[in-house]
């Protein structure tokens, strides 16, 4: 039996939305209990004060690479086989900044906006409406952005892809990295606390 | 503090750990096979319809489920999933036409194009077959050469049950392409 389950046919489309429910519900379980349901901890990741957001989203980073290398190192997932977004450069620069601003006014991102909204927090009500205000205006005037939404097509690119680095050595690079974001963040946040 | 430090210290040891013995054992990664739209290995709706039309030897294959396949297919179309190809018993004068997700079919022409059979590919084959075989449209300001052209496209277009018209090409999406062929009542 290999992964991924979904595409070696292991359970159909209502199964793997049942399944990825399930693991959205646990996600959001461990979100609100990291204290990720805030804006006000959220926010301080932009003022340096509360480095958690940095801490989650590498851990997250550090654990799926060395996830997806081993496993398909040991032959029990087919990495060839999941899914890689394809990247759209000039359309991802200016959605990821206007993720940004979002972030930083309302402290909230769409994912723990819903968590904040689940633990009863009216900013992630707002925060929540917005997002689907937000939806509801991209679709009324994507005949108006499509040519730029399909502009820079770079198709589904790697980071191996681009540095032509082996995925071994990636995964190192992004461990690395990720351990010497830990042991910065610690220290500006015990010189914060001071 | 000593207490929360010691686990993060062990998954970090872990962590590198792993991350160190990565680059020294190697990747069993092989790179998603992937369809060059321009590539030799292309069919075109146009052409398959030609072929069809001619009852030459051609198998089609649908690559996509079951539910998407009872909502339309091509024209003989049978479907395979994709790790039932090998039930294919091609021979050097077999030509197949591939259609489905890409990502599928990219994996179905790498598989087989080292046989012995011509295997081709398309790109959307649905979507393309629905705009250029059974929704095909002619500019109202077309030259003479673009209607002489578009002659043996419409009619093919006609033969499966298609309708040519004049007008805007329909840029709507093949969703939608395919709810106006359904209301002209072709039961594919």
């Amino acid at each position: 039996m290999r992964a991924p389950f979904y595409e070696y046919g292991l359970f159909g489309e209502s199964t793997s939305l049942g399944i990825a429910l399930a693991i959205g519900v646990v996600f959001g379980f461990f979100l609100e209990r990291g204290g990720l349901g805030d804006a006000r901890k959220l926010a301080a990741q932009f003022y340096l004060t509360d480095l958690t957001v940095l801490k989650v989203m590498f851990s997250a980073i550090v654990t799926a690479a060395l996830g997806l290398f081993w496993l398909g190192r040991l032959g029990i997932l087919d990495v060839s086989r999941v899914y890689v977004l394809p990247t759209y450069v000039a359309p991802h620069l200016v959605g990821g900044l206007v993720f940004g601003v979002g972030f930083v006014m309302g402290g909230l991102c769409p994912g723990t906006s819903c968590v904040s909204l689940s633990s009863g927090k009216l900013d992630g009500l707002v925060l929540l409406g917005g997002m689907l205000l937000g939806i509801v205006l991209f679709n009324e005037t994507y005949p108006l952005l499509a040519t730029f939404y399909d502009s820079t097509p770079l198709g589904q690119v790697t980071l191996t892809d681009l540095f032509h680095f082996s995925q071994g050595v990636m995964v190192l690079a992004l461990v690395l990295m990720a351990v010497a974001s830990f042991w910065l963040a610690e220290r500006i946040e015990a010189s914060r606390r001071r | 503090m000593s207490r929360v430090r010691s686990p993060n210290r062990a998954l970090a040891a872990i962590a590198l750990l792993l991350g160190g013995l990565a680059p020294l054992v190697g990747s069993s990664f092989t790179a998603p096979a992937r369809l060059e739209p321009d590539g030799p290995a292309r069919a075109r709706a146009v052409e398959l319809a030609r072929w069809l039309r001619e009852r030459r030897a051609v198998q089609v294959v649908d690559l996509r489920d079951s539910t998407r396949f009872a909502d339309f297919h091509l024209p003989t179309a049978r479907r395979l999933a994709e790790d039932q190809l090998e039930t294919l018993d091609l021979t050097r004068a077999d030509t197949v036409v591939l259609y489905g997700d890409e990502a599928v079919v990219a994996r179905a022409h790498r598989a087989l194009a080292d046989g012995p059979a011509r295997v081709l590919y398309m790109v959307d084959g649905v979507g393309e077959w629905l705009a250029e075989i059974m929704n095909p449209v002619i500019a109202p300001d077309a030259t003479a050469e673009q209607r002489a052209a578009f002659a043996p496209i419409a009619e093919l277009s006609r033969y499966f049950g298609g309708l040519p018209r004049q007008g805007v090409r329909d840029s709507s999406g093949s969703r939608h392409l395919l709810e106006q062929t359904r209301r002209r009542g072709c039961a594919f």
